[in-house]
């Protein structure tokens, strides 16, 4: 008897390790539309306790999501093509984009430090490394088209991902009650209960976590926009939602919208001071509210961590698999760290340890 | 004739597939797209004779059904100390509302067939679904003022 327990039990060992090295090509694809599945799940569930089968509950919100999309689409892509035509304006100008960013008053006012301190120790050549940096800078942003076409794969690999997302997610809406199930039928009595506590306190946090986190996004997007548009900055809303999504990522996030939104400023040729700092101001005040009211109020229970172990984990995520893992570290490290907690003490608790 | 035309009419009619939740007296008046959202929320589990279903002092989340087989409940809140539950009882549905820890201990002394639901999905269901939740609460009510009534009686009779 124990001999064929021990048999069965390599048996489904080595079909998991085979399942894992069959399947971890689309993890990635799973623990999106798991988070996908999590932000939507509420709406279907709410539709569906108003009378509507899943299925045509997931397909009603995700008609309104797309409708939303070609909305939004309709709206700013002509903006978009203007902007980018610019942007190509100002790479085959005669003003480069470094001479640009020289003319900025807060670069000029360093420059001339920075020369002022190489005459008096020329060992320093500071000067020399601020244009390299700017050079490089500019080489960066030359090579942008060119870029955009050599990887023409990665992109529509990209695309191809967006699009898979939400194909998983409607099966996970619509049968992830059942597969949880299943997954519970295979539990044995003794750990049944134990089991239910941590996945309910692991659902019931994730859950709230990722949907504050959506609303967190969208407040953000919408006050960012707001206020760029308030100071004057053309695509305010693409730029308020790159500000929104970057805000995920706690304490250097914000920092992230607003230096694309400076970017965007100096790209469309104005290097004068007042819009530069008319953006912080801005993006100060977002901040500002976001943290005082959105974020205690919507988050509630908000990640406590050091922002040494959050500027270690984006930086490791950075390191493993670029922005996207960047903006997911912190929250994957989150729940981890969660699991741990919840499994401790309820094994304690059921004096399994 | 007649057997016929019964078993004719049996090939259309519908079958109540939440008719083993029904059974039990707190979920009879609920409708069947109810028990369809509630029996989503609960699962179906064996228990062989002789298994531990709790303990006492242990952490309070499933509240269970019993549909069929026989448990043995042993703790303070029982009248003489133990108590035998069977088919189209519950299990947890008083400590639910008292305290977050089981005030007594569970083992199975024939082989059982339960309904279990988390607490926690359970109270969930119950604010989501106010009309199921007042049809609920209302037999959960109706138990408790019997349970009272007879604690009382015991309580007249030692006297």
């Amino acid at each position: 008897m124990k001999t064929t327990r021990i048999i069965f039990g390599l048996f489904v060992l080595i079909t998991m390790v085979l399942a894992f090295m069959l399947y971890r090509w689309i993890l990635d694809y799973l623990l999106f539309s798991i988070i996908f599945a999590y932000v939507l799940a509420p709406s279907v569930s709410w539709l569906e306790r108003k009378g509507l089968p899943r299925w045509m509950g997931i397909t009603f919100i995700y008609s309104t999501i797309l409708m939303g999309i070609a909305w939004l689409t309709y709206t700013f892509i002509p903006e978009l093509v203007e902007q980018g035509n610019n942007l190509l304006e100002l790479l085959s100008s005669e003003h480069s984009v470094s001479e640009s960013i020289l003319a900025l008053p807060i670069i000029r006012s360093l420059h001339a430090s920075l020369t002022y301190l190489d005459a008096q120790v020329p060992v320093l050549s500071l000067t020399k490394g601020l244009t390299n940096s700017l050079d490089m800078l500019e080489d960066m942003m030359v090579k942008l088209p060119s870029l955009i076409f050599d990887n023409y794969q990665l992109i529509i690999g990209a695309l191809s991902f967006v699009a898979t997302i939400p194909l998983i997610g409607f099966f996970l809406l619509k049968d992830g009650n059942k597969l949880i199930k299943d997954f519970f039928r295979i539990i044995p009595n003794r750990y049944f209960e134990l089991v239910i506590i941590t996945v309910n306190k692991l659902n019931e946090t994730i859950g709230n976590f990722l949907r504050a986190m959506v609303f967190e996004v969208i407040s953000v997007t919408l006050m960012a926009s707001l206020a760029l548009s308030i100071v004057g900055v053309k695509n305010a809303v693409l730029i308020g939602l790159i500000a929104g999504i970057a805000n995920i990522i706690p304490y250097f996030g914000p920092f992230i919208g607003t230096l694309v939104a400076v970017v965007s400023v100096l790209v469309g040729g104005n290097t004068a001071l007042m819009p530069i700092v008319n953006i912080v101001i801005a993006m100060y005040v977002v901040q500002m509210i976001d943290n005082n009211i959105v974020y205690p109020v919507v988050v509630g229970t908000a990640i406590k961590m050091h922002p040494l172990i959050v500027l270690l984990t984006v930086l490791a995520g950075g390191w493993y698999g670029g922005i996207i893992w960047m903006l997911i570290s912190v929250p994957l490290v989150y729940f981890v760290f969660n699991i741990v907690q919840v499994l401790y003490v309820n094994l304690k608790n059921f004096d399994l340890i | 004739m007649k057997n016929l035309t019964r078993w004719i009419l049996s090939l259309f009619a519908h079958k109540d597939q939440h008719a083993s939740l029904r059974k039990f007296k707190f979920f009879e008046a609920l409708n069947p797209y109810e028990l369809f959202l509630l029996q989503k929320l609960m699962h179906k589990r064996e228990f062989r004779k002789g298994e531990q279903l709790f303990g006492e002092k242990n952490p309070l989340e499933l509240i269970y059904f019993i549909e069929s087989g026989e448990i043995e409940v042993k703790g303070k809140l029982q009248p003489h100390g133990a108590v035998v539950v069977g088919k189209r009882q519950h299990l947890g549905l008083i400590d639910m509302y008292h305290e977050q820890i089981r005030s007594s201990s569970a083992e199975v002394i024939k082989d059982c067939v339960l309904w279990a639901v988390s607490k926690h999905d359970f109270e969930k269901y119950l604010l989501q679904n106010p009309q199921a939740g007042i049809k609920i609460l209302r037999e959960v009510c109706s138990y408790l003022s019997n349970f009272a009534f007879a604690l009382c009686e015991q309580i007249e009779i030692k006297a």
